[in-house]
């Protein structure tokens, strides 16, 4: 089945209407509220949005002209240069907000780490689409932990740090990192429940596992020598005796600080080993440190080349990158801005793809239910409210959590007092008086909520809905792999953007920097999504016939 | 493991499809879930959320915290707080409207504003936007009660939306003047050093209108003596009402008040009962100079004066302009703190340098004589000397005041053992005290003349006989004088001054009577009782390698200045031994004519100097004195280094008094707080 191709295909019918038609709307919708979010700080920005909406047209209209498969071999340039691009507004870019994200460019400004959420999704492209694995990928093949460019990195680490203090102390300088990040305050523990009985079941789970495993080995022929019945006695008397231990030790200290709560107890233990004067100082000076590092590193490297020879691994590519590398490079790059938000933006951007080419389901079972695990129980289930305000502060010490609870708290009133049909354009209060804050970017959509009201957000969803619908449905009809990456790869970056930032305006998650595509101001932001929808129209229409 | 397409023969877009139809599936869910959720809020709770909206706001109110308290060494207190009213506008309450214009004009009538300040406010309120108009803008410390008054007064007419009488702290100096250059004073925090502070990542977190130490010890103890503020959260209506709405307030979380921490108390060395007789001795004699008085044997300041002074409580508000400027412009400069900052031409006091470097060099021993017959003679230059003293020893020497002996002694050594001696002695050099801006003073060798003075032709002898009598080039600084003579008197060590003793957390006991039955009451005990912080010990800068009594002779001279014959003996202490040496700086070069002192210009009269030290066999305190453009120190400088001593010693006689009563055990009006415990927890460095 050789799939007929259309050939120069601009022709009106192969153009996708209904995609460009909801995006020039919803942009247009932006540029609407954005009259009113910004009219009471600066009223004539709509007009500078509405510039930024034709130099995004314009320049996805040019992205329509060359054969987006032109881009493949240019694929992984692209990348690299927006990564270096985020390199340099880490050493020269313009401060805002706490943070750096822009880059001069001659009289223009703009935010790299706009275009990098682009530029991921060509390299990720461009390295999935030649790796298409039949059976899915494995979290071993997703984080190859013994690609040879793991040790070298390793190696490069431990020489950039090789004269500073904290290869000289490094619990010191530990416990002082997160004294400046959290302050000396003793953290006061929790009583997690849930952490002991998890525990609890932990030890009973590996010690069913290790002696189903003894039992295994015993019947298995794989193994050349089987065990003589001693050794295995031996070692089911071991497991046994370190179950016994283990559970004794749980029990006896079911009521101690580290099994109550062992993330005060930790922070509180560095808090100690922070006071001058504490143990820690004997590691003063350890040259021992340094040497067992290198070691340590060297044995990695070995190890890794040894495990080259037998993959047999055919391309320099497939040597020293992993997927997992394509997506934490630009991601701890914006990252160190720092831009958290953009950075998960970036991971999850590239997570979905490698869900598109096909994850095992083992794996996707397993990964989903420890995160799931994580996430939610120690979010929603089991932190006070505090200690995830001190976790959030340690992550990320920019976040004003006072002026987050505010935000929140003002934006679902705004939200709310929409109702129905809203208060009418210009006629917000919660807008006009600037109670919200970021109206014109983060919340422009709590201002359409009160302004518009449920039905206009109806609308806007049901448009966003449309979108991305439109874009997947691009993606399953490319013509082959590198092309459906690409349009799926767009989709993922704008929906995980907009849910992330609905999902924060009406409350259910977290007050994060992130901006709604097309609807919020920003030239880079609204630039690059219109860029991105080109590539998309660019796709459709060279795309698999029959 | 690299398939391509071509390589299976079939299409992976396919595979995909699926994988992107459960994609297209969860948008789809995922965006009818948030439309759930808009619905929740807009239609179910809508009625309820758009009534908040329209009413409730959340303001964060400042809670000033006290910053440390500055006690002497006998635990009063020098500085504290005192609780003051000002004003502020909160720019979002105040609006933008003709209201607002009216409002600030009132306040301008009330407070008596100049237009410029009142302009200043007004753009500073214009400016803020977004959230930052909930940040208030403060317009005035310290309101006086008619202000207070009228501004409530005005409430019922003017609609004064937006503006409030807040409760502030200000800094209280209780002496005024007293020690002004050491204690130093506080303003509002300047743009420039609020950035760097944000720089520094400091986490005390200044914000703009926070008060900051400027000079003396509040600058150089900032970080002990503030605390932080706290805040409250409350809600409050469109025009900054309070409002007590269980809604919102259930919003905002379970803590809405957060305590302000007071600042730390630095306890001083300095005894305030010596510091205000010295003043009172130094205004007796002289408008500008300077008083030290340190212990010798732990390097400690008792005393610090600069004068002419400033009041640090003027200083510590906002200082009108033309105040300022009467004493930026004011010639005797009232800014300097004298003791570290002002570098002087030592004269007679310096020869204690030349006699030690004579000493060390064996140019002469301390009985060899040196005949003096009132002037020196090298080449064809010649020296005067004040008098014609005949056959001197060093002893005589240094009673006297012979310059023709320490002219022979430097036209026998040279300029580089007295260069050599004075730096031993920790002149030329910074102490390293704590404060601002301490000088190192000049201290000449040849290398020194060598670059200066290229044009005349570099070091010559005659600069050697120049600074023998401390003229010329040496210039020092009056406390450095104080501790070199102090390491004199202790036999050889150099101490570091040290003024704070020790650092304690603030005193938050409260107590709490309660009456009980029967007309009992009960106390009770609350809070936290101060810790120590830290302990600052003295430090030794350096201890000369010299034989034990080495230094004997020089002292024996020092001595006997203050016997019969001697420059000090008619101002001599009465009450206990005392040893010191005068000293008279000429200001400009000496001429052919010398003339009278009233003949000369103020500002071309000498310096008088003295510095001495008690009792003269065992010192225990060393005092030293300049008075600037006083005449001769023997006359104008002596009789506050005297009145300081005397001072000392009956205050030590008073003390030992009470101590004898106290182990006898007679009743007391009060007792003395014992020194706290050392704890371990909660030290910081």
């Amino acid at each position: 089945m050789s799939p007929s191709v259309r050939r120069g295909g601009l022709s009106f019918a192969a153009f996708n209407w209904p995609l460009a038609a909801a995006v020039i709307l919803v942009s247009l919708l932006g540029v609407y509220n954005l009259h009113s979010a910004a009219a009471a700080e600066s009223p004539g920005l709509y007009l500078q949005q509405l510039k930024f909406m034709g130099v995004g047209i314009a320049f996805a209209a040019l992205l329509l002209i060359p054969d987006y498969r032109v881009s493949e071999s240019v694929a992984y340039a692209v990348y690299a240069v927006f990564c270096l691009l985020l390199v340099g507004v880490i050493m020269h870019g313009h401060h805002a907000k706490g943070a750096q994200r822009w880059l001069m460019l001659g009289p223009f400004q703009f935010q790299p780490s706009e275009f990098a959420k682009l530029a991921i999704v060509f390299g990720m492209s461009r390295y999935l689409s030649t790796r298409v694995v039949p059976d899915g990928y494995t979290l071993l093949s997703l984080l190859r932990p013994l690609n040879p460019s793991r040790p070298l990195a390793v190696l490069a680490g431990i020489a950039a740090f090789w004269n500073k203090p904290v290869m000289a102390d490094p619990i010191g300088e530990l416990a002082r990192f997160v004294h400046r990040r959290m302050g000396t305050a003793r953290v006061e523990p929790a009583d997690l429940m849930w952490f002991r009985v998890v525990l609890a079941l932990g030890i009973v789970v590996v010690a069913a596992a290790a002696v189903a495993f003894v039992f295994r080995i015993e019947r298995s022929q794989a193994l050349l020598n089987p065990w003589p019945r001693t050794r295995r006695r031996r070692v089911l008397v071991l497991v046994g005796l370190m179950t016994v231990s283990l559970a004794t030790w749980l029990g006896l200290s079911w009521n101690a600080p580290l099994v109550r709560d062992p993330i005060a107890f930790l922070i509180n233990a560095l808090n100690e080993a922070g006071t001058p004067g504490a143990s820690h100082a004997e590691l003063a000076a350890s040259w021992w440190l340094r040497i067992g590092l290198v070691a340590l590193g060297a044995t990695y490297l070995m190890g890794s080349l040894l495990a080259i020879r037998r993959r047999q691994a055919d391309s320099l590519t497939d040597i020293l990158v992993a997927p997992i590398d394509i997506m934490a490079v630009p991601a701890a790059l914006v990252a160190a801005q720092p831009d958290l938000d953009n950075a998960i933006v970036i991971f999850c951007t590239g997570l979905t793809m490698v869900l598109v080419v096909g994850v095992r389901l083992r794996t996707m079972v397993l990964l989903g239910l420890l995160g799931t695990a994580v996430a939610g129980v120690s979010w929603f289930g089991v932190l006070k409210d505090y200690q995830k305000r001190r976790i959030m502060t340690f992550i990320d010490p920019e976040n004003d959590i006072q002026g987050a609870g505010w935000n929140a708290v003002q934006s679902m009133i705004a939200v709310g007092s929409g109702r129905w049909v809203g208060k009418g354009h210009m006629e917000g209060t919660q807008t006009q008086l600037s109670f919200l804050p970021e109206q014109h970017t983060d919340f422009a959509f709590s201002v359409w909520a009160e302004e518009q009201g449920f039905v206009g957000c109806a609308l806007l969803l049901a448009m966003y809905a449309a979108l991305l619908v439109i874009i997947f449905s691009v993606a399953a009809d490319a013509r082959e792999p590198y092309g459906a990456l690409l349009a799926a790869g767009l989709g993922a970056g704008l929906f995980w953007e907009a849910i992330v930032n609905v999902g924060m305006v009406i409350g259910v998650l977290p007050v994060v920097g992130l901006t709604l595509p097309f609807f919020s101001y920003g030239g880079s932001s609204l630039i690059a999504k219109l860029a991105a929808v080109g590539i998309v129209l660019n796709v459709h229409l060279r795309r698999r016939v029959g | 493991m690299a398939l391509t397409a071509e390589s299976t023969g079939r299409n992976p877009v396919r595979a995909f499809g699926a994988r992107l139809g459960l994609a297209m599936a969860i948008v789809i869910v995922t965006f009818l879930a948030m439309l759930l959720r808009l619905y929740t809020l807009q239609i179910v709770r809508g009625d309820e959320l758009s009534s908040q909206g329209q009413r409730n706001f959340v303001q964060h109110i400042r809670i000033p915290h006290d910053r440390g308290i500055i006690f002497d060494r006998h635990g009063r207190i020098l500085v504290d707080n005192r609780p003051s009213l000002d004003l502020q506008i909160t720019p979002a309450f105040l609006g933008r409207g003709p209201n607002a214009k009216s409002t600030l004009g009132r306040l301008q009538e009330i407070c008596g504003l100049t237009q410029d300040d009142i302009d200043k406010i007004a753009a500073q309120v214009l400016r803020k936007s977004g959230l930052n108009k909930f940040q208030p803008v403060l317009v005035k410390r310290d309101l006086s009660p008619s202000e207070i008054e009228a501004i409530e007064a005005d409430r019922a007419v003017f609609l004064l939306d937006g503006v409030d009488i807040v409760e502030g702290r200000r800094r209280a100096y209780r002496y005024g003047a007293l020690a002004a250059h050491m204690l130093g004073y506080v303003n509002e925090i300047d743009p420039v050093s609020l950035e760097a502070e944000r720089a520094k990542n400091n986490p005390m977190g200044y914000e703009l209108g926070d008060l900051v130490g400027r000079e003396g010890i509040e600058r150089a103890f900032e970080e002990d003596l503030r605390g932080a503020d706290g805040y409250e959260q409350v809600v409050v209506d469109a025009k900054g009402r309070r409002q007590h709405d269980a809604f919102v307030t259930s919003l905002l979380g379970q803590q809405r008040r957060f305590e302000p921490k007071p600042g730390k108390n630095v306890y001083l060395s300095v005894d305030l009962d010596l510091q205000l007789a010295a003043e009172a001795a130094f205004k007796k004699q002289g408008v500008a100079g300077s008083v030290v008085a340190i212990d010798p044997n732990t390097g400690s300041v008792l005393t610090m004066v600069s004068a002419p002074e400033f009041d640090p409580n003027a200083a510590s508000g906002a200082l009108g302009a033309n105040e300022k400027a009467a004493l930026d412009k004011d010639p005797l400069r009232p800014w300097l703190n004298r003791p570290i900052q002002g570098q002087f031409v030592p004269g007679s006091t310096f020869k204690v340098a030349t006699a030690l470097a004579a000493l060390m060099t064996n140019t002469a021993t301390p009985s060899e004589h040196v005949h003096c017959p009132g002037q020196y003679r090298m080449g064809h230059y010649t020296w005067r000397c004040h008098g014609t003293h005949g056959s001197v020893d060093l002893k005589r020497a240094l009673q006297v005041s012979c310059d023709t002996y320490f002219y022979t002694m430097a036209g026998r050594m040279g300029l580089e053992p007295i260069a050599k001696a004075s730096r031993m002695l920790g002149l030329g050099s910074v102490s390293g005290i704590a404060l601002r801006g301490e000088r190192s003073g000049l201290i000449p060798d040849e290398a020194y003349h060598n670059r200066a003075d290229k044009a005349s032709g570099g070091y010559q002898k005659g600069m050697a006989i120049n600074a023998a009598i401390g003229q010329g080039s040496v210039l020092v600084t009056p406390l450095q004088l104080a501790y070199a003579y102090a390491t004199i008197a202790n036999d050889g060590t150099v101490y570091a001054p040290r003024m704070v003793e020790r650092i304690e957390s603030a005193d938050l006991r409260v107590k709490r009577r309660t009456l009980q039955a029967y007309g009992a009451i009960r106390e009770d005990v609350q809070g936290d009782a101060p810790a120590l912080m830290r302990e600052l010990t003295s430090v030794v800068r350096s201890k000369m390698e010299l034989p034990k009594d080495y230094l004997s002779p020089i002292r024996e001279g020092l001595i006997a200045v203050a016997e019969p014959g001697g420059t000090g003996y008619r101002n001599r202490s009465q009450k206990v031994s005392m040893a010191g040496k005068s000293g008279t700086a000429q200001v400009v070069r000496i001429g052919a004519v010398r003339l009278k002192m009233e003949q000369m210009d103020y500002f071309h009269r000498d310096h008088g100097w003295f510095v001495g030290w008690a009792p003269a066999e065992k010192p225990e305190v060393v005092v030293a004195v300049l008075n600037e453009h006083s005449g001769h120190g023997g006359v104008t400088a002596e009789p506050v280094v005297t009145e300081v001593i005397d001072t000392f010693f009956r205050l030590a006689e008073k003390r030992a008094l009470r101590d004898i009563s106290l182990t006898s055990g007679s009743p007391l009006p009060w007792t003395a707080p014992p020194p706290p415990k050392k704890t371990t927890t909660e030290v910081r460095e």
